[in-house]
């Protein structure tokens, strides 16, 4: 198998106990590269737990991570290397301007003097700080700060990035800045593993999602994968009616593929559990009977209607 | 290809940042009026009492404004180095900027190198900041620019020494005011013993460390237990913070272990060098009489050093199982220097023979001697003490051995270092107060003293019966060694942790290679 074809994140029955309490239960899932992916779970799913040990901070108790190939417990520096890891609450230096702050972790992290430099630049432009660079850390906004670690993550030059919950505490205004920063890191080429707990925001730009929650993994794939997987191949249809007709329901029986109808006044809702392509066979049998529609409307489960219905809403 | 660079190695990076940090802030300007107001204060009584007190010589001023100098210089830096380091780590954790730390290439140690430098960095700069002052101080004749310097370079070694006690308080604890509470008696009780001692004997008398030195010189044997006594202060308290600051599955065990090692190595041959030539069987330092009962009390208490490494976590940490693996010929020769299994009680046993290796070897010494005694020694009474000391001996070394025992067994029923070394301590210390409950209610009947092996050696008679009574200690501590050793083989290989194996089984569920993902 080719490297490139590797997913840069295996996770396989990872757990994390700690004394009386097992925060993470033998989850397994694998990131592929060049995603973004969210890990969402509610407070206490044992998000951080595991973005923790995926960040080698934490040996797991049992179980294993790779981070492209690299194991989290037996290669931590290596792992470290091919990561950059943005933890949940990002703690600076009073005293440190930005410049300064980015100097400092690109000398931390070894790179020569000239890489140094221009690495630094990079990550400058890329996060648009260049008209703070004299600006002392711990004065930047929250979102500002959000960057600033964002930049620092970025100044070794890692495929994967590590996010843990990047978008809380953010403005609206800091919010899609943020969203718009992950999707050009996307386009560079990076992987983005990120947390939260806000799925609007992850429902935009997330390629693929892992549900947790009380330390179980609970689902992960795309969206559509998911919702195939729990909701079957059946889609739900909205047609608007332009008149009111009580053949309509008779008509829709007789094809195999609908399910369910409901008819209210013009509103007509059926199932279909049939392969897209043939949906047209109920639009064909509407027309045949000179029934008109104004409107039709593939009912999609969104991810927060999946989250819902997948998690039960406790915490550990 | 990634350009590496190794200025970071030395910690270099730790230090720019601590440098830029601590200058920038308004606490390290209040420090240096501080500091700067404490000298001139100190400076302007002397020179207010000196023209009161009447004219003495430009050379009596000079010598006294430097020593004064030096003196409040000395005190400073045991109030201001603690404060700089017991902050150093544990503002790192509380700003939760070390996870971010740690995730680059920085290694613990780095980070403990680059921190100490920091501190040193900010204290030169303090204590240089008036040197054009002192050396003007030569000029008046008295003080010599060799004895400033050497004052320096005392004051400096007492820093690093400081700061690196000061950086360990901070690795080993979570908040700031433990690691503040930790290391500020420490340093109070070593201000207390400096300026007791450097007001009475050298700067009262106008003298710097070198003139005194001169004058007075030590014994060169002084050096010879000073210099390995810092060192071991320094390299201990360094490789400790690196050991608080590395994971639980790094090889930081090792580190601690040589040093364990080394440290026995050079107090035996030092007491050996010190001790060999006094050697006598009639003289004050004779083996059977003060030094070694001397020795044998302070062998009751080498337990509690050695139950660190007894009882210390049973696995082999799974970077040492790496380095094993990768690095055979190395290992093998240190092989019982690595942590895990069987390993710990035999480098804790190891170590705690050699002290009764070396009195045995003084004994031999001193037997020697025996042929030069002139003929009005007693050799029947040498002979008699002799033989309640060979016993007294030998029933401290298995006592010792069992206590160490026992606290490797606790640790493999699964407790933690400290508690295995409590729980040993405390069952032996609960026997001793079990055997002098039970002499107190049966009018000093010594039915139960075989229970307490040092008790026992306390109150050896050497009649008949209390030597029977050292066969039953003796063979007390044997069969709770025995027990203690078969039972903990047993726990651990129930568990499927090897006993003498450099390995990592299954390393605990751990996975090592990529299995396929279940489906």
């Amino acid at each position: 198998m080719s490297l490139v074809s590797t997913p840069i994140i295996q996770v396989r029955d990872l757990t994390m106990r700690f004394a009386k309490k097992e925060a993470v239960s033998a989850i397994s899932f694998d990131v592929p590269r060049g995603v973004i992916h969210g890990f969402i779970g509610p407070n206490g799913a044992g998000k951080t737990t595991t973005i923790r040990i995926l960040a080698s901070l934490l040996v797991p108790t049992s179980g294993g991570a790779w981070i492209d190939g690299a194991n989290v417990v037996t290669e931590p520096e290596e792992v470290r290397r091919r990561l950059g890891y943005m933890p949940d609450y990002v703690g600076v230096y009073e005293g440190l301007s930005v410049q300064e702050y980015l100097d400092f972790f690109a000398l931390a992290h070894r790179l020569a003097p000239a890489r140094r430099r221009a690495s630094v630049a990079d990550v400058i432009e890329l996060t648009d700080l260049g008209n703070l660079l004299e600006t002392e850390v711990h004065v930047l906004s929250k979102g500002m700060r959000q960057r600033l670690c964002l930049a620092q993550t970025l100044l070794h030059e890692p495929d994967l990035l590590i996010l843990d919950e990047p978008a809380s505490g953010l403005d609206p205004r800091a919010r899609i800045e943020f969203r718009g920063l992950l999707t050009e890191l996307r386009r560079l080429g990076k992987t983005v593993f990120l947390s939260s707990h806000i799925l609007s925001e992850l429902s935009s730009i997330c390629d693929s999602v892992s549900i947790i929650e009380k330390g179980v993994l609970l689902a992960d794939g795309s969206i559509e994968e998911i919702q195939m997987r729990l909701r079957g191949a059946t889609v739900a249809y909205e047609v608007t009616l332009l008149e009111e007709s009580t053949e309509v329901e008779s008509i829709l029986r007789e094809i195999p593929q609908v399910g369910s109808v409901l008819l209210e006044g013009r509103k007509l809702r059926f199932d279909w559990d049939g392969e897209d392509a043939l949906i047209h066979q109920v639009w064909g049998a509407l027309a045949a009977r000179k029934i008109a529609f104004t409107g039709v409307r593939r009912e999609e489960d969104d991810l927060e209607s999946l989250f819902m219905s997948l998690t039960s809403g406790e915490v550990q | 290809m990634k350009q590496i660079s190794k200025s970071a190695g030395m910690g270099t990076a730790i230090l720019q940042k601590e440098l830029i940090v601590r200058m920038r802030r308004f606490r390290s300007l209040i420090i240096q009026l501080i500091f700067a107001a404490i000298l001139g204060g100190a400076m302007w009584m002397y020179s207010l009492s000196a023209t009161i007190g009447g004219a003495t010589s430009p050379e009596d001023h000079a010598q006294t404004l430097v020593a004064i100098y030096f003196a409040v210089q000395l005190a400073a830096l045991f109030l201001i180095i603690p404060a700089l380091g017991a902050v150093s780590i544990t503002t790192e954790r509380l700003g939760r900027t070390w996870d971010l730390l740690i995730g680059t290439d920085l290694s613990p140690g780095e980070i403990v190198r680059g921190k100490l430098l920091g501190i040193l960095s900010m204290t030169f700069y303090f204590m240089f900041l008036p040197a054009p002052l002192l050396a003007m101080t030569t000029l008046f004749g008295g003080v010599s620019i060799g004895s400033i310097l050497f004052e320096y370079f005392i004051h400096m070694l007492l820093a690093l020494l400081l700061g690196s006690c000061a950086i360990l308080s901070s690795a080993a604890s979570k908040g700031t005011a433990r690691a503040i509470l930790q290391v500020y008696p420490l340093a109070a009780l070593g201000l207390m013993f400096t300026m007791v001692y450097l007001t009475n004997f050298v700067y009262s008398e106008g003298l710097l460390m070198l003139d005194y030195l001169v004058m007075d010189p030590p014994p060169w044997e002084f050096w010879l237990v000073a210099i390995p006594l810092y060192l071991f202060a320094l390299i201990g308290t360094l490789v400790g913070s690196t050991f608080f600051l590395s994971g639980v599955e790094s090889a930081r065990e090792i580190p601690v272990r040589v040093l364990f090692l080394v440290t026995f190595l050079i107090t035996i041959c030092l007491y050996l060098y010190a001790m060999l030539p006094n050697v006598s069987a009639t003289g004050f330092n004779s083996m059977i009489g003060v030094h070694g009962q001397g020795l044998i009390v302070a062998l009751a208490f080498l337990p509690l050093v050695l139950l660190r490494l007894a009882g210390s976590e049973t696995r082999v940490p799974l970077r040492v199982a790496q380095i094993y693996s990768k690095r055979k010929l190395v290992t093998r020769i240190g092989y019982f220097l690595l942590p895990g299994g069987m390993r710990n009680l035999i480098l804790s046993i190891v170590l705690y023979s050699i002290p009764f290796v070396m009195v045995l070897l003084l004994y031999s010494v001193e037997l020697e001697t025996l042929n030069q005694v002139s003929d009005n020694f007693d050799l029947e009474n040498y002979q008699s003490r002799q033989a309640s000391f060979e016993a007294s001996l030998f029933t401290m070394y298995m006592w010792g051995t069992s206590v160490l025992a026992l606290g490797w067994f606790f640790a493999q029923v699964g407790f933690g270092g400290i508690v295995s070394s409590v729980l040993a301590l405390g069952i032996h210390v609960t026997l001793a107060m079990f055997v002098t409950t039970m002499m107190a209610y049966t009018a000093g009947s010594t039915g139960f003293i075989f229970l307490s092996p040092p008790l026992l050696v306390i109150r050896l008679d050497f009649s008949p019966a209390s030597m029977m009574m050292l066969t039953q200690a003796n063979l007390f501590s044997s069969i709770s060694l025995l027990v203690c050793v078969l039972v903990g083989i047993a726990l651990s290989r129930a568990k499927g942790i090897p006993v003498l194996k450099v390995q990592r089984p299954g390393m605990d569920d751990l996975y090592l290679e990529l299995p396929e993902k279940a489906s």
